[in-house]
């Protein structure tokens, strides 16, 4: 399809039929296909990392993986599962890039006396303080997701903040789907003992 | 079923994914066992806790506008790369080495490359420093030496005395003209999609649309749509939405507009082109069933309240003609 067919053409048209024109080199149809599941992407690498530009990063790296990729795709999976395996795959590989700093931070943190402030996070009313105190929820948490292993993270924020089924977190990581439960098993366990005072 | 088989349990069923069978069996455990209830409560705070304090950040559509820009650019060179020879040449080393400088005296330092776009293919490469290459005078290299770059070995028999390789040739050369000059258009249409600094990119758009020239090649037109829809930066695609607005509204800039209305992530951009979309409108090509489409959807869709609003009235006042 040259440049001048309607856009509307490749709204409509279905992966599948996007996928084969994109591999016969057409890019406006690659980047329908971008267009159409890049805010998955986007929104799993988000969640994962801590910084915008390690999303970005991500995000970037998966499509142009895709894009590289794209000739030896044989409709074996749904296009969607594929994208979302090599995000899984660049996300776990980012992660293993970071994972020092990470832990830094968290062996830096753990003299914090941090009293005062659990006892703020119990209190729902809100108030001046409300703010604040949610900024320390989520730092909790994320420190607390950084003592699990990449795995261990990723079936987590999966499951819990993208609400991903089990089956196809499995799809998404090529493994069974009892080893995700187990991934998620044991994060669960460890993050309540990280987050016990603040639950 | 023994405890741990339970607490396993709990954790899906904390998480929100367990089936009828699954939960009856839990309801009935947890029924007498206390140990499991509080653990249960547990793992349902931390849920909740996770779904109102999401870790990570907001993957928002300014974050998500930028990715694709810089994914974009990033295509662009694996496109690139991909076309050079084998794919052995790094693209970021086949660029331009030396910036363009436009609007009035301009430095520019292109290669060979530059040298076949701007002068007629019989021309010989202008390698001399000082020669005249225009009879007019308008276009003359600077006087620096001429630099070579990119020399790329080329496998020869290895019994073979020769040696083969090729390189760019990089002159500065300074180029003075009117817009209406086809030289100098295609010098900026090249800078306009080629050069890596968007500042440059910009004074090349703006300097076809501050002169208002209204009767552009082919070329120039098919670049300033190149720009409106594929630059990575706002404020190039904007100013040549700008001046392809100045061009006489044709079927090719109408589908590059809804192109960009459908598509383009920035609001402004998508608001500029439907209102180019809504002037046009009354002209030969009218709003056919294509354009009726998208604006439809953008009626339903868009993020932007003015343009849903704007493609409704557009559509009212189609609808009525």
């Amino acid at each position: 399809m040259s440049r001048d067919n309607s856009q509307q053409a490749y709204l409509t048209m279905d992966d599948a039929d996007l996928v084969r024109k994109a591999q016969q080199g057409d890019i406006l149809a690659f980047e329908q296909l971008v267009f159409r599941h890049d805010k998955k992407v986007l929104s799993i690498a988000a969640r994962y990392v801590t910084s915008a530009d390690d999303a970005k990063d991500i995000y970037q790296e998966v499509f142009l993986r895709v894009f590289r990729g794209l000739k030896k795709f044989r409709f074996r999976s749904e296009f969607s599962t594929w994208v979302h395996r090599i995000t899984v795959n660049v996300c776990l590989t980012h992660r293993s890039r970071r994972r020092r700093t990470m832990q830094t931070v968290l062996l830096d943190d753990r003299n914090e006396d941090d009293g005062e402030a659990h006892g703020e996070i119990r209190d729902p009313a809100g108030g001046p303080d409300h703010l604040a105190v949610n900024a320390d929820i989520s730092s909790r948490i994320e420190r607390a997701l950084g003592v699990l292993s990449p795995k261990q993270r990723m079936v987590f924020t999966l499951r819990h903040c993208e609400g991903y089924r089990l089956g196809e977190i499995a799809q998404m990581m090529d493994c069974m789907e009892g080893t995700v439960k187990r991934y998620l098993f044991t994060a669960t366990r460890r993050m309540r003992d990280q987050l016990k005072d603040t639950l | 079923m023994t405890h741990d088989d339970y607490r396993e349990l709990l954790v899906i069923a904390a998480s929100g994914e367990i089936d009828a069978g699954g939960r009856d069996v839990l309801e009935r455990h947890l029924g007498t066992c206390e140990e499991c209830r509080n653990e249960y409560e547990g793992l349902r705070a931390l849920h909740e806790r996770l779904v109102a304090h999401r870790p990570g950040i907001e993957p928002d559509d300014r974050l998500l506008n930028e990715a694709r820009r810089e994914f974009r650019i990033a295509l662009r060179k694996e496109v690139a790369r991909r076309s050079s020879w084998f794919g052995w040449v790094d693209p970021a080393a086949l660029a331009p080495a030396s910036g363009l400088a436009l609007a009035g005296a301009c430095a520019v330092a292109f290669g060979i490359f530059l040298g076949r776009i701007a002068f007629p293919p019989s021309a010989p490469p202008a390698l001399s420093p000082g020669a005249s290459l225009s009879p007019a005078g308008g276009v003359r290299p600077v006087e620096e030496e001429t630099r070579i770059t990119n020399v790329h070995f080329l496998d020869r028999p290895a019994a073979s005395d020769e040696i083969e390789f090729t390189f760019d040739a990089v002159t500065p050369v300074r180029m003075r003209g009117s817009i209406e000059d086809p030289k100098i258009q295609k010098v900026l249409t090249h800078a306009m999609l080629n050069e890596e600094n968007p500042g440059v990119r910009l004074k090349a758009v703006s300097a076809i649309n501050r002169q208002g020239v209204e009767t552009q090649d082919v070329e120039t037109k098919a670049a300033l749509i190149k720009a409106m829809e594929n630059d990575s930066n706002a404020g190039v695609r904007k100013e040549a939405l700008g001046a392809l607005r100045r061009l006489p509204f044709d079927a090719e800039i109408k589908k590059a507009l809804l192109r960009t209305l459908v598509s383009d992530g920035n609001p402004g951009l998508r608001v500029a082109a439907i209102n180019a979309l809504d002037s046009a409108r009354t002209g030969a090509l009218g709003v056919d069933s294509d354009m009726l489409g998208i604006l439809r959807q953008k009626a339903e869709t868009d993020d932007n309240n003015y343009i849903r609003v704007k493609a409704r009235a557009v559509i009212q006042e189609a609808t009525k003609q």
